[in-house]
């Protein structure tokens, strides 16, 4: 078989496997919301401090509700998928038993020890990355992100934020805008891989194959 | 080591056919998937789409499932311990073939 068609074949795979993270909108609200958050945090936001925590909460519940939301619509227009029990196993023990952790406390540090590079910065660049091919690769986006995320490390020594809860603050706008934009273009990546409905003589002797085994 | 011709002739024609293959591929990959993921996926009418996951039904490789969410009936499609074997097998068979076409010595024209 040539080498296109095992590659659509294991693209296929990969993103059936992994369908609930290649619905991008879902992640869109999220985005907005973190970048809410990461304005009203930031220098000269016009929110008052007692009101922080309460738009906080606030915007997340609305992100939340929009993305169930967006969820039913996705059912409702691409289809469902049920994973097979288990077949996550190991992705879901690195992520709540190491990446997790590791982010909350590269937050900390960052957060309480003031230091002079975005400890936080280089975290979130590896957790991307193992996001991006624990979650079916391709998306040449997240490996952007990535990047960005790994400059952001020296955001402190170069001056663009101040070391501490301003740094902190710029990270949590730029993973807005990566949930935001990588979700627009999962979404994308996603109607590209599915082709338009089409009414095709697909009949053994006059085979047309399906979206890019096509 | 049989003739790469001999390997072809020996693929699961049933498997070969790509809308075919792409499902099984789909399937092979999750629990269950639904009619309308499938269609998305393949991009096949309603129709065409039909008519492969029966002749994969038939064949024992896809089981078909018909349910309701709320009011909204449902169709699920499932591989079949069969027809996982079937996909298994089909891949090594076009391995082989690959194999066979690389060990191939091309002919000398002069």
């Amino acid at each position: 078989m040539p080498t296109r068609e095992t590659a659509a074949l294991d693209r296929i795979n990969a993103v059936t496997a992994n369908f609930f993270f290649w619905q991008g909108l879902r992640w869109v609200p999220l985005g907005i919301a973190l970048l809410v958050v990461a304005w009203s945090y930031g220098p000269g936001s016009p929110v008052p401090e007692s009101w922080e925590s309460a738009l906080l909460v606030a915007t997340m519940v609305v992100a939340l509700a929009a993305s169930a939301m967006v969820g039913r619509w996705y059912a409702r227009s691409f289809g469902r998928v049920r994973g097979i029990p288990g077949q996550h196993a190991r992705r879901t023990r690195t992520k709540w038993l190491v990446v997790y952790p590791a982010l909350l406390v590269a937050l900390l540090v960052d957060g309480i020890a003031k230091p002079p590079v975005l400890v936080s910065g280089i975290a979130f660049a590896v957790a991307i990355e193992a996001y991006r091919r624990s979650t079916g690769g391709g998306r040449a986006h997240y490996m952007i992100a990535s990047i960005a995320f790994a400059a952001l490390t020296f955001a402190p020594t170069l001056g663009l934020a101040t070391p501490g809860a301003g740094a902190v603050n710029l990270l949590i706008g730029v993973l807005g805008a990566t949930y935001t934009i990588g979700g627009l273009l999962d979404h994308r990546e996603l109607t590209r891989l599915f082709p338009d409905f089409h009414d095709v003589d697909t009949s053994d002797s006059a085979v047309s194959c399906p979206g890019s085994l096509r | 080591m049989s003739a790469p011709f001999e390997r072809l002739a020996e693929l699961d024609r049933l498997v070969h056919e790509p809308a075919r293959l792409a499902i099984m591929t789909a399937l092979s990959a999750c629990e269950r998937a639904d009619f309308l993921y499938l269609q998305r996926l393949t991009g096949l009418s309603r129709g065409n789409l039909s008519s492969h996951l029966s002749k994969l039904a038939d064949a024992g490789f896809v089981e078909i499932e018909k349910t309701y969410e709320g009011k909204t009936p449902i169709t699920y499609a499932k591989l079949t311990l069969e027809g996982k074997e079937a996909l298994k097998e089909y891949l090594k068979s076009v391995d082989k073939v690959r194999e066979g076409i690389r060990l191939l010595k091309p002919l000398r024209t002069t």
